[in-house]
């Protein structure tokens, strides 16, 4: 259902491309160094959880099990996929910021 | 290097459990590969906790989000590991257990309460009836008992001559060993006491395979006559009445104003149940009658059988000696039989009977619990079969659905089988501690009656095994429905008519159990009452009894004793309070004691002598009086039978019965071998039975002495109070004391207490409180499934209901249709009851009395009992069904 898909807030688009950027190695961890490599931003990791469960309530990202480690204290990974409708959204998105930035210059110092 | 616990445990709290996994791994992760590399420990630690905290609030986010979900979806589910799985399971029990507390309760307690009974009975009967004596090979030791035509078994004592003979003459036994109960007057250690004894032969201890703690035991010389007088203590004497003194064996101790060197003391763990009270052990030294007469019976016999031998040549042994007794003499052996029992046979011969039936009692009720949790789980979950058809819908696999369902009975299982072995425990030592000292000595192990590790673990498994099966019944059926068949019907908590007939079903099975166990109670509560309505022949109530013992050493003499004898019975009569004071030898319910056997002087005596035995008793002329007993014919003794007259005897109906032959008895002289034939005694009156052995029994021929004529320095006393009788036990004392200070009055008991310890009625009545409990708790479980099972139904069919009753059926006929319903399972389960009760009476059979198995008159009562109660429990579901108002049930659908 492109165009009726509901718009993501910011950090989930974060969050979302983290994913895609990660690729077969998404989960907690990855996902959360790579957003705060690329943004510079301290993101905690309940931060990024609250935010991925919210994705796959969503039905945008895809949770499977996966192994355990030692570093882990044993504990299983979750990975994350992006889905098709991920996919779309994060299009979506895209299309409507190039849509809006259409065309635009802003000036440094603003009206006020 | 570790991350900080404390910051783990406190996000830990935080996250929902599922999320836990998978989020404390990436943080775990993170700080292990690269936090600490990059930063080291310190500043690690300090991010660990920075992480933790500051994500508490998105853990709380989370969790709420997951709550609002209905449920994961399947896969997930699937995903997550089998341990996992059944945390979440016992998580979700404990969740449901919670949220209808009412039920839980109820499953929990019933479970706990069948648990408990079964705990203790069945520790109980492994205790008494399993678990090995606690002797050297217990397997190879027997009880003798010689038996002739006219003595009963339970006697089954020797003479010493017989004793003598068994010992030198039986091959396949390694040692055989004499014992011989009665009591001592100790003097010198605290107050004068009375002390029971057991006099032994040599080798006893040694029969039994128990070394004595400190000290020796007797050897041959002990027994020797004029050997130096000794004695052997028990454990609990040597604490109680000498402070476990180390010194104990150099003293001496005054037993009946004699000194007697301790030579031993036994260890703690020994115990001889058969003379579960002695405190004292004195070698057994027969006085010279005792060593000659061949029919004075007076000591029990047990052997060890040789390890080599088998226990099929031992009898053949017994076999021989009993021909070759009977061929040595004739005259009192002629039909006498040597035989022997395992030792515990003897032991706990008379309590396996009423053990046994509590153990069935007890197998009832766990079945009657089971049925019990069965409805409240069928209840519990056809009220979520809705929400378990959602489930399996949205993926829940059969399997996961089966062992959520497991996982919450066997949460009540383990909740109760835990509270119930506590009660248990609880349990067995009330009634441990209930039981008269006299009961509780005579069992074996009675120092250890009490739940061991093992007991525990057993009971454990056992009753969560029971709890699982329980849960499986209903969860299985429950496991196989179509996921969509919940979800077609309307209402939430309607539930399948299957499910409804199961329940049925189990109802059905908790009034047959009821029944069953109401119609033992029923049946053992009429013999109870039979019994205590037999007259034991005289009047029972406000009868104080005691014994008074004179050492021979201050009364050697006749004269002594009668002089004595007087004064005390002068002196209890002059008590306020006291109506009359006698004296016996024996009292009555007490036991066989002494007998003899009668002859006569003219017109012959009945051929075998063992025929003619008779219980010999000495009493103060006014006994009769005191007791009540009537005067049948002739004259009762008279303070004027006394020494100096012609020697006289009064005798009871069983021995006109047995000797009279339709002649007159009174006038004839009778002889006992008891005084060697001489003097002669005149019958001079007859008077009404008394019961002397039990009031089980037939009551035996009695010869009653004048003490007068016939004095000894044991008796009891018997004294008719005005009010109740254990208010003048100080009073008695006291008088006593006035005329000789160093004489314990011991034994002092109502003679209602006598009756009511004695072994027919105490064994009775303690498995009667128990059924009538057990019964009591199974009629109240019935009538609970009875009203569950009647509402059920009228929720069920409000609809019908209210058609019909639209439709123009008036009240009576909807209040039939639905009181026919839920009676219907009454009806059947009563019927079932009483078929399996009738089985079940024969179970019971030896502890009847005078009542039929099958008696009518308890079946009819418990029949009624329970037609009222399922009546009732029948009445406010059918007063709801009538209250339903037509328009509003039709429009509900």
């Amino acid at each position: 259902m492109p165009g009726k898909v509901a718009y993501l807030g910011e950090f989930e688009q974060v969050v979302l491309l983290a994913v895609v950027r990660m690729g077969e190695d998404a989960y907690g961890t990855s996902i959360r160094r790579e957003i705060e490599a690329r943004t510079g931003r301290q993101v905690t990791i309940g931060a990024t959880y609250v935010t991925l469960d919210r994705l796959v309530a969503k039905g945008y990202l895809h949770a499977r099990a996966g192994p355990a480690s030692e570093e882990r204290g044993g504990r299983a990974k979750r990975f994350f996929d992006v889905t098709r409708a991920g996919v779309a959204a994060l299009e979506a998105a895209r299309d409507l910021q190039t849509r809006m930035w259409a065309g635009i210059r802003l000036r440094r110092a603003g009206k006020v | 290097m570790n991350p900080p616990v404390l910051a783990r445990r406190l996000l830990e709290r935080f996250l929902p459990p599922t999320e836990r996994e998978a989020i404390i791994g990436d943080i775990d992760e993170e700080f292990r590969r690269y936090v600490v590399p990059s930063r080291g420990a310190k500043q690690a630690r300090f991010w660990y906790w920075r992480q933790a905290i500051l994500s508490i609030p998105a853990a709380m986010e989370l969790g709420a989000r997951i709550r609002r979900r209905p449920r994961q979806n399947g896969e997930e589910r699937r995903a997550r590991s089998l341990v996992a799985g059944m945390v979440q399971d016992l998580r979700y029990a404990i969740r449901l257990a919670r949220r209808d507390p009412g039920v839980t309760a109820a499953a929990v307690s019933t479970h706990a309460l069948a648990i408990a009974v079964a705990t203790a009975v069945v520790t109980l009967a492994y205790i008494v009836l399993l678990r090995p004596l606690p002797y050297l090979a217990p397997d190879k030791l027997v009880h003798f008992f010689e038996s002739d035509s006219d003595r009963p078994r339970s006697s089954g004592s020797f003479s010493h001559p017989d004793f003598v003979e068994l010992r030198a003459r039986v091959r396949a036994f390694e040692r055989v060993s004499a014992y011989s109960g009665g009591s001592r007057t100790l003097t010198g250690a605290g107050i004068a006491d009375r002390v029971p004894m057991t006099e032994v032969s040599d080798g006893f201890f040694e029969t039994l395979g128990v070394p004595p703690l400190h000290g020796r035991t007797f050897g041959p010389v002990d027994s020797a006559p004029g050997a130096p007088p000794v004695a052997i203590l028990s454990h609990g004497a040597w604490i109680r009445r000498f402070g476990g003194r180390s010194t104990i064996l150099e003293d001496r101790i005054l037993l009946n104003d004699v000194p007697h060197s301790i030579i031993g003391v036994m260890p703690p763990s020994f115990e001889f149940a058969l003379r579960g009270m002695t405190e004292l052990w004195l070698p057994l030294r027969p006085s010279r009658p005792q060593l000659e007469r061949r029919y004075w019976h007076w000591l029990d016999v047990i052997g060890r059988v040789r390890s080599e031998a088998t226990m099929e040549q031992a009898r053949e042994d017994a076999i021989a000696l009993s021909r070759q007794v009977a061929i040595d003499d004739p005259k009192w052996h002629a039909a006498a039989q040597v035989r022997f029992e395992p030792l515990r046979d003897r032991i706990v011969g008379d309590v396996r009977p009423a053990l046994l039936a509590l153990l069935g009692a007890v197998s009832l009720m766990l079945l009657a619990s089971c049925a019990s949790v069965t409805g409240l789980f069928i209840a519990r979950w056809s009220s979520r079969a809705h929400e378990m058809g959602i489930r399996a819908a949205i993926g829940a696999s059969r399997g996961q659905l089966l062992r959520q369902r497991l996982t919450e009975s066997l949460l009540i299982g383990v909740c109760g089988s835990v509270l119930g072995l506590a009660a248990g425990h609880w349990l067995l030592r009330r009634f441990v501690a209930s039981l008269p000292m006299q009961h509780r000595m005579s069992l074996p192990h009675h120092e250890a009656l009490t739940i061991d590790v093992g007991t525990a673990i057993w009971v454990v498994s056992l009753s969560t095994l029971a709890a699982l099966i329980t849960g499986a019944l209903p969860a299985v059926r429950a496991a196989r429905m179509e996921p969509s068949e919940p979800l077609q019907r309307s209402g939430r908590s309607s539930s399948p008519a299957g499910q409804g007939k199961a329940r049925s079903i189990l109802v059905t099975c908790q009034v047959a159990l009821a029944v069953v166990l109401l119609v033992g109670a029923a049946l053992l509560g009429r013999s109870t009452w039979r019994l205590l309505q037999v007259s034991p022949g005289f009047d029972t109530e406000q009868l104080l009894t005691m014994r008074v013992n004179l050492p021979e050493g201050r009364y050697p003499s006749a004269a002594a004793e009668r002089e004595f004898h007087a004064q005390l019975l002068d002196r209890f009569a002059a008590i306020p309070g006291v109506l009359g004071a006698a004296t016996i030898n024996q009292l009555p319910l007490t036991g066989r004691g002494n007998s003899g056997t009668v002859s006569f002087d003219r017109g012959g005596s009945p051929g075998d002598p063992a025929d003619r035995s008779v219980a010999i008793r000495t009493v103060s002329p006014n006994y009769f009086e005191v007791m009540g007993i009537p005067l049948v014919q002739g004259r009762k003794l008279e303070a004027t039978d006394r020494d100096s007259s012609p020697p006289t005897v009064v005798v009871n109906q069983a021995f006109v019965r047995r000797f009279s032959s339709g002649a007159q008895l009174l006038g004839r002289r009778v002889m006992l071998e008891f005084f060697r034939g001489n003097p002669q005694w005149e019958i001079v009156g007859t008077v009404g039975d008394e019961q002397f052995e039990a009031l089980d029994r037939a009551p035996v021929p009695v010869v009653y002495f004048p003490f007068a004529q016939n004095s000894g320095g044991a008796f009891s006393v018997v004294l008719r109070t005005a009010g109740d009788p254990t208010l003048l036990a100080a009073a008695a004392r006291n008088a006593i004391a006035d005329l000789d200070d160093s004489l314990p009055l011991f034994m002092v008991r109502p003679m209602e207490q006598i009756i009511a310890e004695s072994e027919p009625v105490f064994l009775r009545r303690q498995v009667l409180a128990l059924l009538v409990l057990f019964g009591a708790a199974a009629l109240v479980v019935s009538a609970s499934g009875l009203y569950g099972v009647l509402a059920q139904v009228v929720a069920q069919q409000r609809r019908e209901i209210g058609l019909r009753l639209a439709l123009g059926a008036t009240t009576g006929e909807v209040a039939r249709m639905v009181l026919g319903r839920g009676l219907r399972p009454a009806v059947i389960g009563l019927f079932a009851g009483l078929a399996l009760a009738s089985l079940a009476g024969r179970g019971l059979r030896t502890l009847l009395f005078d009542v039929s198995a099958v008696d009518p008159v308890s079946m009819g009562a418990v029949s009624v009992v329970l037609a009222g109660v399922a009546v009732v429990s029948c009445l406010v579901p059918t007063l709801r069904a009538l209250r339903v108002d037509p328009a509003t049930a039709l429009k509900q659908e």
